[in-house]
This record gives C-alpha cells, structure tokens and sequence, in this order.
C-alpha cells in the first residue's frame, strides 16, 4: 500500500515586507518597515499528489514563494526552484488556499512575503499503521502543520513548546531537525510531531522572533518514541513584565488604555499598574501621594471608576495605598479625561474604565508578592476545558511596623494604631463557546483604622474605629449576535459600608457613631459591533439603583440657633435614608462617511428618581475623526455630561429635595501623530465648563408658620477648566519603553460669597512625568521616573484674631487659593531583576521613592496663632523592597 | 503614608509676649421682650450698657499697652473691616473706646483695659444690621462683636494684636428664655507632686506685696495639679428656640483654659462637654515647673472660665517656683 505524504515547511524567518501599493505619504517619515509581527498560518491545505509522478514513484521538495495580504489571504504563490512533473502547480494550488493570521509590519497588519516548502513523498507501507498520534487541538484539514514526516509512520519524536515561567503553550513556534530538514509549526497547544525519524543523534532547533532561539541535542533509540518539552525564554527577559501601549481603537476622541501586562515596573508605583493612570497626560499629581484621580480639573468625585462597566467607590487604598486590584485580574485600563462615549455617565468629569480579564484553561498558574507595606497572591485554576477559577487577594501589615515608629504613651498608658487594608477577587468563566461566555466575579476593598489610646494621667481614653469596605458581584454573559454584532448582560450588586464609631477604652458599645451603608444594583446590557461596513454601533441600557442609609449616634445640635461649638449635647439615634433611581439608554454610533472621516453622534438619555422626585436629562455628544494621512489623525469633539447630586445634598432634613443635576460641556481639539511604530504623539487642547453644581449655602427660608427651613445646598456652583495635554510615546520594544506627557490646566471656580473666580484646591498648571524604563538583558530593569508639576494653591493667612469665646485664634486669609505651594520635582526609580526557571520565574525588585530626597510640600502647617508655619512635606526617601515569584 | 509634619511652633499655653488672653463682657448676654409691633426705640429701652474687659499679658516688653476697642456686627475674623472680604453688606463700624494702660504684668493693683457699649442709636444700627445679614432674621439671638485691637507702648502697629468677642442681644422667644450669668469658680485648689491638694491663693504675682499673699511655693520640676472648685448651680440650663418653632434645652457645660509665664501643662483646655467617645473630661491639669531657673522666679497663672453661652470670666494665681 502506498501512502502520498505531503509536508509543508514554513520557513517564515524568511518573510519581508512588501511595499505598500498606496501612494507614500507626502511629506513626514516613512515607515520602516519592520515586521513586528510574523504570520501565522492558521488553515492549510494538502496538495494532490500528481498522478504520474505517483506513477513514477517520484517525490519532491517544492520551494513557494507566497504572498500574504493584510487579511492573511494568499494573493499569489510563486515556485523558486521548480522540479517540473506536475509537482510545482500542485504545490501552487494547495499554498493558493492556505490561511494566515496576517503579519503586522510597523504594528499595523499589512502585506508580507514568506517561502515555504512542500515536500511530496511517497512510502510503501507493509503492515498495519501503528495508533495515530495524539490528536492536535486543531484538525480540520489533512497534513496538519505540526506534523512531519512520513504521516503512516509511527511518530517517533513528539513534544510540546512552552514559554519559561508561564508555562504557557506556544503556537506557531517552527521546530525542525536540522538534519533531515523537517520543520513543523506547534499548533495551538504547542504540540508537535515527528514521524517515522530513524534513530539516531539530532539537533532539535526552535525558532520564534518573541523568543530567544532555542537548540538541543536528542537520541532517538529504536525501541520507543521520544517526547521532549521544549521551554522557550522570552526576548527581554520575564513574560510578565511584557508592556504594551496604544490606543485599541478611535472610536472615542480620546481615551488612554494600558493593558494589563503593563507597567508593573514603572518606578514610583509600587509595581502597581493602576497608579500608572496618575502619569497620563489629563490627570493631576494628587497631593500626598493620596490614589485621587483629578482629571481636567475636577474634584476627584466628579470622576467616575468602573470596573466592567459598574461603577465602584474607589481604585486605591487608604492612606496612599496601593489599588484595590491585583493585576493579574486586569486585562485593560482605559482613561478616558473627557469626550467619554454615551455607555459611560453620571460624571461631567472624567471616566476610568477598567475591564477584567477573564481566567484562562491554560494550566494552573499564580503569582505571589511579598513587599514591606503588603502581600499577595493570584491563582488561576482550570477545572474543565471551559471552566476556570480566579482567586487573588492582598492584605497589608503595616499595623505591624507602625508600633516601631509611634511615639510612646504615657506611664500606665496604651497606644495602639492598626490600620490595615485588604482586598480580595474571585473569578468563574464558562465557556460556552458558540452560546457564548458566562463569568462571574466577585471583588471587594477593605480599609480599618483602629486607635486605642489611654492617658491615666487624665483618666480618659479613645478607643476609634473607622472602616470603609465595599464589594461587588458581577455577572456577565456575552454571546455573539448575527453578523458583527456582540451582547453583553451584565447585573451586579453590592455594597459599601463606611462605620465610624468611638468610645472610651474597655467600654460596652460606642457612645457616638456613624454607619452610612449603600446598597448598589445595577444593570447594563450592551450591543456592539459594525451594523455595516461603515458604520459601527454601541448602544445598550444602563440602570443604577442606590439606597443609601445613614445610622448615626451622634450629639448633634441641630437646633440652629446657639452660638458656640461647645455645647453639651447627649448624643442621639439619627436614622435617614436616600435612593436614587437612574435608567439610561444611549448610543453610540461610529460613521465612516469616507475612509479618512469618521463621525460618531452619541446620545444618552437619563431619567432620575431622588427620593421619589424626578429628574431627566439628554445628553448630545457628537466626535469626529480625520484621517489625513497614515501618521496623522485629526480629531475634535463637543458633548454634554449630567452628573446626580450624591444622596447627602437631597435628604430631605440635612439636605435640599429640590436640588438638580449638576451639567457640564466639555469641547475638546487635538491631533495624532504617529511617525512610525515606535513613536507617537497625541495632544489635545480641552475646555469644561461644569455648571449648577451643589454647593452649600447657609440661607434660611421662613415657613408660613413662622418657623426656618435652612437651605443647605443648592445648585449656585460654577467651575471651568481648560488646557493642553500631550502624549509623546516611545512605544515598548523588547529592551525600552518611555513616555513624557505634559498638562497644562486651570481650573477655576467661582465664589458666591465673594462673587469672584478663583483657582481651585485642585488646579496645578504644569503637570509633567517622564517615564523610560530599559532591560539590558540577565533579567535586569532598571527604571526612571521624574515628575514635574506647579504647586497646588492655597489660601494664606495674612493674620489672625484671637476668638475671646472659644480661645483660639482665628486666621484671617488673603484671596482664596490666591497662592501656591512650591514647585513638585521628585525622581523615583526601580530596579529589577528577575531569575527565568523552567517552570516559574523569581523576581526581586528595589522600588525608590524620591531618589533624591527632595523636600517638597504638600501643604502649610501654622502655629497656634498663625504667625509662624513650616511645611508638610510629602515622601522623603523611601526604597521599598520586595520579592515576587510567578509561576 | 510617608507625610513628614515636623514643627518646633511655640507652645501655646506659656505666654512669652503680648497676649489677649480673655475677654469679658458684664451683662453676658442680654434678653428683651419684643413684639411684632417692637421699635428699635423699645428694645433698646430694654438694654443696660454693656462692660467689656480684657486680660493682657507682655512679659517680653516692659511697659504700657495702647488699645482701641470697635463694635460692628461682622465674623470676627474680619476684624469689624468694611465686611467686603466676604461680600456682605457694609457694617457700621462703632468706635467704643481707647487708651493706654500701663504694664499689665507688673503694675499694682491691675490695669484695667475696658471699654463700654450704651444702648443707644450707634448699637441699634449695629443690630439692625445683624438682623439684616441673618439668615434667621435673629431668631436665638442677635450678635454682634467688639474687636480690640492692643500693642506695646511706642511699638510698630502692623505687631498689634487682635482679639473679638461674641456679644448677643436675644429676644425672649420662648418666653422661657433667660440671661445668661458669667461663670465663677470657688476657689482653686493645688496638689504638689501628688500630695494633699491645698487652697491655691488667688491674686496676680504683681499683687502679692500688696494684698499680703504667700503664693504656692514649688521646686524645679514639681509637678501641680491645678483643680478648679466650681460653686452649686454654675452649670446654669438654659432654652433655646429651635428653627421648626419649637424649643430645646441645655445645661451649660463650663470649660477651663489654663495658660502659664513658664513651665507646661499637660493640658491646656480642661472641663467642657463630653467628648464624642464618651469622656467626661476632668477639670485638672497637671502644671510642670520649669527646670531650669537660676533664681525665685514668679511664674503667672492665668485660668480663663466659659460657659456655652459667651459666659466668660477669668482668675489669677502666682506659683513661686525655688531654684
């Protein structure tokens, strides 16, 4: 019996760029052409052995040459050695219907050449074939790639590729025996097989430009099959440290993404990927290396943070702490400064968009990471071929060091600080493939401060308790629609908690406390995806429900009429409660009116429900692009974003009912460059004006019966922003990555008391971080950062009063925020170094805050009667050790 | 997480230089009947006039102080200026008095430094202002403030001090409100280094030759506790009216503030309400004498009492501490 086997080589170190056939740009740099990615052939096909060459008992090796458009379809196959007898059409026509995933030439997927062989062999067989090899992930086609050699023959080498440290199965990796010339590509589960090889000495090559080539010498005996694992070491040193930046898409006007391998070694951070949003362009240094997002200008809470599409609380930990998500949970983190698209509201300043990354069935693989301020952990557990678990969890221990540097109590006294910190995620997916992908994810935040303080000499004691918790559940099923369109659903529900409460040492419950507890269900379904080839559409609904309670113990005099702060009041029940009841539907719709001009209208239409009153709102927003050449990209929008009064300002006894939607405009104008795959540059001038914003007012109103109803808040605010941002990238490469941004923003508010416009707390003109981070090779990193930026204003003291009746001084102040604080300058740097095992690697890492010990303040202190003031200053010189292993 | 706030500031409860260290004001406060058909004319008929006295103290500078004391209706941290810095309207401006006293440290018997205010049209216009500028329309009560503005004898102006004290003029809504009576104390007593706590004589250390005082006699570095003896019904109840028409009542609590010419304490604010854990603070504070002195040294005592309603009054004490 004759078996006809055919085997395909590709040899696609061999490929290059073709030119592109459109006309070069007019003017700025070329490409370079370097092929940043290779292709990969994905679907082949066996050629038909020519039937007198098979007569014959002829066999051949045939050299193509195939061309590979940006979509990965061959255009054209040419034969470079021809061996005539039918063997070059045949091996033409099989190549002609071969399948790529197309290479990407200066990052962007375009054209390439590579050269295959295909050889025709043909192999009596005498007996029964010995059991097929295990079968590849992928075979819906005869001859499958990752196969070699006589397929009638028993496989007599066979093996797996995979990356150092992850473990992680390597496709498309081309394996050969120098010695025969056999080559075949690892399918997508890294396997490969070698059939019918005669034993023997070999060379084993490996070969993929992400990986440093690999070489190792095998023995095939007679008797049994070799089956070897294959671990390839990275190019540039840990697999986790890989970085990647960029925008994914241009469907908004502007939105900074970073993906999730990225920048856990930017110096400053702590390794946290998240603090790296703190050094883009658009957000403000935040002062006391607090985790506050300031964006354009606005106060932190004008700026909404969600986690898959659910608003959360908070991103960092108290104190300064670190994010209250670990990284291995993330997949991308999108900064989105102004011009959000109409799925994101609720904010009229600037969104923060963080989407998980759902667990993998590739093996069971973690991290854990040990520093002076915490430690942590992430492992992600497969349990079928679709189902995966995710867990990671941090908690702090600076409880534990805290006792070394406090200042000792009094004789017979106690003093006991713990604050700690905690979070915790756990992640299900199923995947349900052509039905879709189900996950479910739990995450939460934990931040406590404990103080026990006992003074005998004064016979008193505190005994404080402040805690500030919230989790959510999230559950999200996507499941693809007809033609390009995706749905997603998604309900979460959860809750957070802020408890306050103090006491006296030892004492049976609290004699004063707070508890203010909001209960969050929310939902969104979104569909997305082109409607046609020009037009692209994402729209949804989006529905909040809050319930806020508030249960305090406190002595309030809410009398509003004495005099003095002094007065002695029992501390009373106070229970109060407010909802708000948000629905939403938007659109978003992206046009191409040509190839170079897109146009994207959006339209989000909330309606209100505070505490039984309504209130509605349409927000238009409109985006366009140009696209003037293949590096330069125009684009401009202008919208309206509506932003509720948070629940305290409508109660109806410490607030106003009546209070309405705070509204903002904003107007934005930039550019993009990108002069080639490496470099970058996007700017954007910017203009928010935030108006009818809450703000408090001590007026009174009388009532027909005579008595007060104070005011409290009302919607008098006014605020506007404006500036300049700029992004210039040195995109990652396998040794370097930098990036310098620069903002130039005011902010101002406007003043009813004194009907002025001043600065606000938050406005800093100047904002600069240079970051570039470089990888020598042996593992090592090593890592500046330097940030620049104006002083925050304040308002001085140009006096003080003694108050006769509380016995204090009172500070008389010049204009508000009439003055700043000094220029910000601080250098941080982190080095690393990471050691690649087979199966995991270990990194230690040294992180230095202000290398240079700068003194910078952060704010002005003042003695007792406003004479005399010293600075506070922000971090001096703080290394920060830590060791982590990934495995 | 790694905030630096290190300060060497003064102390603030050891008086080193001019100091405004209490202000008295005799009535404390004052209640008129009023209707809807009320005058300016009948209220003010109501009104007493209104003695307002200072404690001063320089031990940096030997000699005089002058003074100026100014009525207006202002916050005072505005110090009765036009009131544009917080874009209300204009206040009347009402001069009370000046003058100069000689060293209030040193000379016997006390100088006084006191100014007083006449129920008359300047006073009515300040009100009338107030009420204005309420947003309560001067439900609770009417303030007004007395700003005193003090410096040394001959020195630089721009080095003055400022000191405001609260007055209030209340209508007798509920009609169970009353006037407001300055705090007293009984007696102090002195308990050195933990042993039997003594009357502590009362009288500025300037008087002592004069009213024929031995004052408390203490080493370096004895440790005091100072206990003020509060007389029956000091802590006076009280009502007020609430803005929804009704009324609520209090009981006064009394606070202490405790300041020195050398030494410390360890505290210096003492009595007072309870505090949001819970505590009833004490009324004592424990006074450290100076540890370094080469000769007798007289170290003032200054004891400043308040109540919740700018009840206010003030004592002195003379602690002879021995090398």
């Amino acid at each position: 019996m004759l078996r006809v086997v055919v085997a395909l080589c590709c040899v696609c170190a061999t490929a290059w760029a073709q030119p592109s056939s459109q006309a070069p740009a007019p003017s700025p740099p070329k490409p370079t052409g370097v092929v940043t990615k290779s292709p990969k052939l994905i679907q082949a096909q066996a050629p038909e052995y020519p039937p007198a060459a098979l007569q014959a008992g002829k066999a051949a090796k045939v050299k193509v040459r195939i061309h590979i458009d940006e979509t990965g379809i061959v255009t054209a196959v040419d034969v470079v050695e021809p061996v005539g007898d039918g063997f070059d059409e045949a091996a033409r026509a099989a190549a002609m219907q071969y399948i790529f995933e197309p290479a990407e030439i200066d990052g962007k997927p375009g054209k390439i050449t590579v050269e295959t062989t295909i050889n025709f062999v043909i192999e009596k067989q005498v007996e029964e074939p010995p059991p097929p090899p295990p079968p590849p992930a992928d075979r819906n086609h005869d001859g499958p790639p990752n196969h070699a050699g006589p397929m009638a023959s028993p496989v007599a080498l066979s093996g797996t590729v995979v990356e150092r440290g992850t473990r992680k199965a390597l496709a498309g990796v081309i394996v050969s025996i120098k010695e025969l010339g056999l080559d075949v590509v690892t399918g997508n589960d890294g396997s490969f097989f070698f059939h019918g090889v005669a034993p023997g000495n070999y060379q084993l090559l490996a070969v993929d430009d992400k990986y440093d080539r690999f070489s190792r010498a095998i023995v095939l005996s007679k008797r049994e099959a070799l089956e070897v694992r294959l671990w390839l070491r990275p190019r540039g040193g840990n697999p986790y440290e890989t970085v990647l930046e960029g925008e994914k898409e241009s469907f908004e006007v502007t939105k900074r993404t970073l993906t999730r391998d990225q920048l856990t070694s930017v110096p400053g951070t702590f390794g946290d990927p998240i603090r790296v949003l703190q050094t883009l362009p658009g957000v403000a240094r935040a002062p006391f290396g607090l985790g506050l997002l300031i964006i354009r200008g606005s106060n932190p809470n004008d700026s909404g943070i969600f986690i898959d599409g659910h608003e959360v609380p908070a991103l960092f930990h108290f104190l300064g702490g670190p994010s209250i998500f670990n990284a291995q949970m993330l997949e991308s983190l999108t900064l989105y400064p102004g011009g959000f698209p109409g799925r994101f509201g609720r904010f009229d300043g600037g969104v923060v968009a963080l989407e998980t990354r759902p667990t993998q069935t590739d093996g069971v693989h973690g991290e854990a990471k040990v520093d002076f301020l915490d430690a942590g952990g992430y492992v992600r557990v497969p349990i079928t071929d679709d189902l995966s678990v995710a867990v990671a969890g941090r908690r702090s221990y600076i409880d534990a060091l805290l006792g070394f540097v406090l200042p000792k109590p009094s004789d017979g006294g106690e003093r006991i600080v713990t604050p700690i910190y905690y979070d915790y995620q756990a992640r299900i997916d199923y995947n349900m493939h052509d039905n879709g992908r189900l996950s479910l994810f739990l995450f939460g935040s934990s931040d406590g401060l404990h103080v026990l303080d006992s003074d005998p000499e004064t016979d008193t004691s505190e005994d404080l308790n402040s805690s500030t918790k919230f989790f959510r559940v999230l559950a999200s099923y996507t499941k693809p629609l007809g033609g390009d369109l995706k749905l997603t659903i998604s309900p979460a529900w959860g809750r957070d908690t802020i408890t306050l409460s103090g006491a006296e040492a030892g004492a049976d419950g609290p004699f004063s406390s707070l508890g203010v507890v909001t209960d969050n269900l929310s939902y969104r379904m979104r569909i997305e995806g082109n409607l046609a080839k020009r037009i692209h559409l994402d729209t949804g609904i989006d529905i909040v429900s809050r319930v806020t309670s508030y249960q305090a113990l406190l002595p309030i005099d809410d009398t509003g009429v004495t005099s003095t702060a002094s007065v002695n009041v029992p501390p009373t029940d106070i229970f109060r409660g407010a909802s708000l009841l948000g629905g939403a539907i938007y659109a978003d719709l992206g046009i191409d009116l040509t190839d170079r001009i897109r146009l994207i209208p959006t339209l989000r239409l909330d309606g209100y429900i505070f505490d039984g009153e309504y209130r509605g709102n349409i927000d238009p927003r409109i985006v366009v692009r140009y696209k003037l050449d293949d590096f330069w990209t125009l684009k401009a929008y202008v919208g309206e974003f509506t932003e509720p009064p948070v629940p305290e300002t409508f109660d109806s006894r410490f607030g106003n009912p009546n209070v309405g939607l705070e509204h903002g405009t904003q107007y934005g104008l930039g550019y993009e460059w990108r002069p080639d795959h490496r470099w970058s540059v996007d700017s954007e001038i910017f203009y928010v004006d935030r108006r009818d914003l809450v703000a408090f007012t001590d007026a009174a109103v009388m009532n027909n019966d005579g008595s007060y109803t104070f005011v409290n808040f009302d919607n008098n605010g006014h605020s506007y922003a404006y500036g300049l941002e700029l992004l210039i990238k040195r995109e990652i490469s396998e040794h370097f990555y930098a990036w310098l941004s620069y903002t130039y923003s005011r902010a101002l508010q406007y003043s009813t008391s004194t009907d002025t416009w001043h600065a606000t707390a938050f406005d800093e003109p100047h904002v600069m971080n240079a970051i570039a981070s470089w990888k020598p090779g042996g593992g090592w990193e090593v890592g500046l950062r330097y940030q620049l930026a104006s002083g925050r204003p304040y308002t001085p003291v140009v006096g003080a009063t003694y108050d006769a009746d509380a016995g204090a001084y009172v500070p008389v102040h010049g204009d508000t925020n009439s003055v700043r604080l000094p220029l910000f300058s601080q250098l941080d740097a982190r080095v690393e170094k990471d050691w690649l095992f087979n199966r995991w690697s270990f990194g230690v890492y040294l992180d230095i805050i202000n290398v240079l010990d700068q003194t910078n303040v952060e704010a002005v202190q003042y003695d007792y009667r406003y004479r005399d003031s010293a600075p506070i200053t922000s971090f001096p010189f703080v290394p920060d050790l830590g060791v982590k292993g990934t495995w | 997480m790694f905030v630096a706030a290190c300060a060497n500031f003064q102390d603030p409860d050891i008086v080193v230089d001019l100091r405004v260290l209490s202000i008295v004001a005799e009535p404390a406060n004052q209640v008129v009947d009023i209707s809807a058909s009320s005058q300016p004319a009948d209220i003010l008929a109501q009104l007493v006039p209104t003695t307002v006295c200072a404690l001063t103290s320089d031990p940096s500078f030997d000699g005089g102080l002058d003074w100026t004391m100014t009525m207006c209706n202002v916050a005072i941290n505005d110090r009765c200026t036009d009131g544009t810095n917080d874009g209300s309207a204009i206040s009347p401006q009402i001069f009370i008095g000046s003058g100069t006293i000689a060293d209030p440290d040193t000379t016997s018997p006390e100088p006084q430094l006191c100014g007083t205010i006449q129920p008359n049209d300047d006073l009515a216009s300040v009100l009338l202002n107030s009420i204005e500028n309420d947003p309560l329309m001067g439900l609770g009560g009417v303030d007004y403030a007395v700003l005193l503005e003090v410096g040394d004898v001959g020195s630089d102006r721009s080095n003055d001090q400022f000191a405001a004290k609260n007055l209030q003029v209340i209508p007798r809504i509920p009609p169970t409100v009353t006037q407001n009576h300055n705090p007293t104390i009984s007696g102090m007593t002195a308990a050195v280094d933990g042993s039997d706590a003594e009357m502590l004589p009362l009288g500025r250390c300037a008087d002592l030759a004069a009213t024929n005082t031995t004052p408390l006699i203490v080493n370096t570095d004895d440790v005091v506790r100072f206990t003020p003896l509060e007389p029956p019904g000091i802590h006076e109840v009280y009502v007020v009216p609430t803005i929804d028409g009704g009324s609520q009542m209090f009981t006064e609590a009394i606070s202490y503030q405790w300041n020195a010419g050398s030494g410390s304490f360890s505290s210096d604010s003492t009595g007072g309400p309870v505090d949001v854990f819970g505590n009833t603070p004490p009324l004592y504070t424990d006074w450290t004498a100076p540890d370094s002195i080469s000769d007798v040294t007289d170290v003032p005592l200054f004891l400043i009492q308040r109540d919740d309603r700018l009840g206010e009054a003030w004592f002195e004490a003379c602690i002879r501490v021995m090398p």
